[in-house]
C-alpha cells in the first residue's frame, strides 16, 4: 500500500512538472528556422555595403531620400509621426512603412505580400515613382561612378564591380541581420527575469485574445488577416486582394509584429491609429458573426479599463532598447570616415 | 520579319524571329520572353537538359534573338523541349545574375516575380502593352513547349504575330500589368503561336 502511494505521488509529480513544462514552452516558444540565411564568403563587407546603401539617398532619384528616411532606426526602423511613408517630391505612400527587424523569418514581404525575397524587397520602393522614383540602370550608374562603392562591392564581392543583384543582396542582408531578441519578453522566456503582476495578467490576456495571429516569439504569424478597418475612402487600398485579385483576400491585410510598439506609431496598416490604446480599443469592440473581420476577432474580447492596462503593460515588454540603440545598425558615420581617409577623399 | 542572326554552327542552337502579316500594319516596339529548361529527346527520353538556364529573347535585338546550349550534343535527337517564362524556383530565390538580372527590366517589383512576356506596340494602330507572368497558383503562366525537330540541329522558331491576335476575343484588354487570369490566357495565345520552321 505504501509503495502503491508512493508511485502515485511519483507520477503525479511528473505528470506536473511535464504539463508545467509544455505549459511553459506553449506559452514562451522558441524561434523558428530562419527562412533567409545569406551565403557570402564575406557576410561582413556584404553587411557593410548594405548599411552604406541604405542609409545613402543616392539610391533615389534626386538623392533626397534614403531606405533609412521611411525606416529609421530610432523608431525601430519605421516611420515615426507619419501615418504613410514619404516618397521623393513630397509624395505620399499608400501605407505607413512598416518595422524592420526579424526579417529573416518572413516568408513575404509589405502589408500585402508583394514581396516574396527578402533580397527582392528593397527593389520594390527604390523603382516606385511615390518612393524613391529611381530607375535600375540609373541607379547602378551612380554606384559605378562613385569611388567608395567600387571599393566597398569589390570588397563584398570578390573583386566585381557595382551590379545590381549585389546591391539588392547586400541591402537584403543588412536588414536580414536587424535582430530584436533583447526585449523584457525574452528575458522572461529565458528565465532571466519575471513578469510583474500586472505584466503576468496582460501576458494571460494576450495569450487568450492575440497570440493566434500574433504568435510570439516573433508576434506574427505572417498570414494576411481581417483586421476589421473600413477601408479608407480616398486610399481605396483593399490589400492583399490587390495581388492575389481574389474578392477573398479584399481588405486582409499582413499581421505585423508587435515588438518595439513604443517606438514605431502610427500602427496599421494606414497608421490611422496614433497611440496603443486606440488599437485596443478598436479589437475590444463587440463584433457581430456578419462582421468582415477573421475568426478570432469575432470573439468579443470585452475587455475592462483595468484589463487592457494590463495587455498594454504587456505589450510594453515587447520594447528592445538594445535593438533600437544598437550602434551596429545604425548610419555608418565612423566606416565611411575610416573608408573616405583610406581611399584619399575628404571625410564629412 | 526581324532580321535573325546566325548562331554558332557547332551546338544546338536556337533561333527566334517574329512573322508578320504586311496586311496587319504591325509596329512591335517591344518583345522580349524568357526561354527556360530546355531538354533535348530521343524518342521520348531526355538525353540532355539545360536546367539552369534562363534565356531572354529580345526580338528587337539581332544580338539577343538566339542562344547555343552550353552542351555539345554527341547522340541523335528528335524532340526538343523548353518552357516560356521563369519557374516558381527562380521567382523565388532573390536577386539573381544573367538574363535574370533585375536590371534586365523584366522583375515585376511590386508583384514579385519576372514578366515572362513582355510585348508592346501597336495593331492596326491601337496601341497595346503587355506585361505577361505570374508563377503561382491560380495566375501560373509558365507554358512548356514541345517540338519534333526533325533531326536539324540549328533550330528556328518563328512567333507568328497574326495568329497571336487573331485568337484574342473582342474587346480584349489591350494593357495587362500583372499576373492575371487574362494573362495566363494571352501566355497560351503566346505559346501557341511559336512553331519551329523546318
Amino acid at each position: 500500500m505504501k509503495n502503491k502511494t508512493g508511485v502515485f505521488l511519483f507520477l503525479l509529480v511528473c505528470i506536473l512538472a511535464t504539463s508545467a513544462f509544455v505549459q511553459n514552452g506553449k506559452d514562451f516558444p522558441a524561434f523558428p528556422e530562419k527562412k533567409y540565411k545569406g551565403n557570402f564568403s564575406r557576410p561582413a563587407s556584404v553587411r557593410l555595403l548594405g548599411r552604406m546603401l541604405f542609409y545613402d539617398p543616392i539610391l533615389s532619384a534626386d538623392s533626397s531620400i534614403s531606405c533609412a528616411s521611411c525606416h529609421s532606426p530610432y523608431n525601430a526602423f519605421a516611420h515615426t509621426d507619419h501615418a504613410r511613408s514619404h516618397g521623393i517630391h513630397d509624395s505620399m505612400g499608400l501605407r505607413n512603412a512598416p518595422s524592420l527587424f526579424n526579417l529573416s523569418y518572413h516568408p513575404s514581404f509589405m502589408w500585402d505580400g508583394a514581396i516574396n525575397h527578402l533580397e527582392m524587397q528593397s527593389l520594390a520602393p527604390i523603382t516606385h515613382s511615390g518612393e524613391m522614383g529611381e530607375s535600375v540602370s540609373h541607379v547602378l550608374g551612380k554606384l559605378r561612378r562613385q569611388a567608395i562603392y567600387r571599393h566597398l562591392f569589390a570588397d563584398a564581392f570578390s573583386d566585381t564591380a557595382p551590379s545590381i543583384p549585389g546591391m539588392l543582396k547586400a541591402i537584403g542582408f543588412f536588414m536580414a541581420g536587424l535582430e530584436s531578441k533583447s526585449s523584457k519578453y525574452d528575458s522572461v522566456a529565458a528565465g532571466k527575469t519575471v513578469f510583474t503582476e500586472q505584466e503576468r495578467k496582460g501576458h494571460l490576456i494576450f495569450i487568450r485574445h492575440c497570440a493566434s495571429c500574433h504568435v510570439p516569439p516573433l508576434f506574427s504569424n505572417f498570414a494576411f488577416e481581417l483586421n476589421g478597418l473600413p477601408p479608407d475612402k480616398l486610399l481605396k487600398d483593399f490589400g492583399r486582394m490587390r495581388q492575389t485579385l481574389l474578392r477573398s483576400d479584399s481588405l486582409r491585410f499582413k499581421v505585423p509584429s508587435l515588438r518595439n510598439l513604443d517606438f514605431s506609431a502610427p500602427y496599421m496598416h494606414d497608421g490611422r491609429f496614433k497611440t496603443l490604446t486606440e488599437v485596443i480599443n478598436h479589437y475590444n469592440i463587440p463584433r457581430n458573426p456578419s462582421d468582415y473581420v477573421s475568426g478570432e476577432l469575432k470573439r468579443n474580447m470585452a475587455l475592462t479599463a483595468i484589463q487592457k492596462t494590463d495587455l498594454l503593460a504587456f505589450l510594453l515588454c515587447l520594447n528592445d532598447r538594445r535593438f533600437v540603440f544598437n550602434a551596429a545598425y545604425q548610419y555608418p558615420r565612423n566606416e565611411l570616415d575610416s573608408l573616405k581617409k583610406r581611399l584619399g577623399s575628404p571625410a564629412k | 520579319m526581324i532580321e535573325m542572326q546566325k548562331a554558332k554552327e557547332t551546338n544546338i542552337a536556337f533561333v527566334f524571329s517574329i512573322n508578320t502579316d504586311k496586311k496587319d500594319s504591325m509596329q512591335w516596339d517591344v518583345l522580349r520572353f524568357y526561354v527556360s529548361l530546355v531538354q533535348i529527346c530521343s524518342q521520348g527520353k531526355i538525353i540532355a537538359s539545360d536546367s539552369s538556364g534562363y534565356h531572354l529573347i529580345d526580338l528587337n535585338d539581332s544580338l539577343r534573338n538566339s542562344f547555343t546550349l552550353k552542351t555539345p550534343i554527341s547522340e541523335a535527337f528528335d524532340e526538343v523541349r523548353f518552357c516560356i517564362g521563369v519557374d516558381s524556383i527562380a521567382s523565388t530565390s532573390g536577386a539573381m545574375e544573367g538574363d535574370l538580372n533585375p536590371s534586365e527590366h523584366m522583375y515585376w517589383t511590386w508583384q514579385s516575380g519576372y514578366i515572362f512576356v513582355k510585348m508592346e506596340g501597336k495593331v492596326k494602330r491601337n496601341p497595346f502593352e503587355y506585361h505577361l507572368g505570374g508563377y503561382a497558383f491560380p495566375n501560373k503562366a509558365i507554358q512548356e513547349l514541345h517540338f519534333d525537330t526533325g533531326g536539324l540541329h540549328k533550330l528556328r522558331f518563328a512567333f507568328d504575330a497574326h495568329h497571336f491576335f487573331a485568337q484574342l476575343p473582342a474587346n480584349f484588354p489591350s494593357v495587362l500589368m500583372r499576373p492575371c487570369r487574362e494573362a495566363t490566357l494571352l501566355m497560351q495565345h503566346f505559346a501557341a503561336a511559336i512553331h519551329l520552321e523546318k
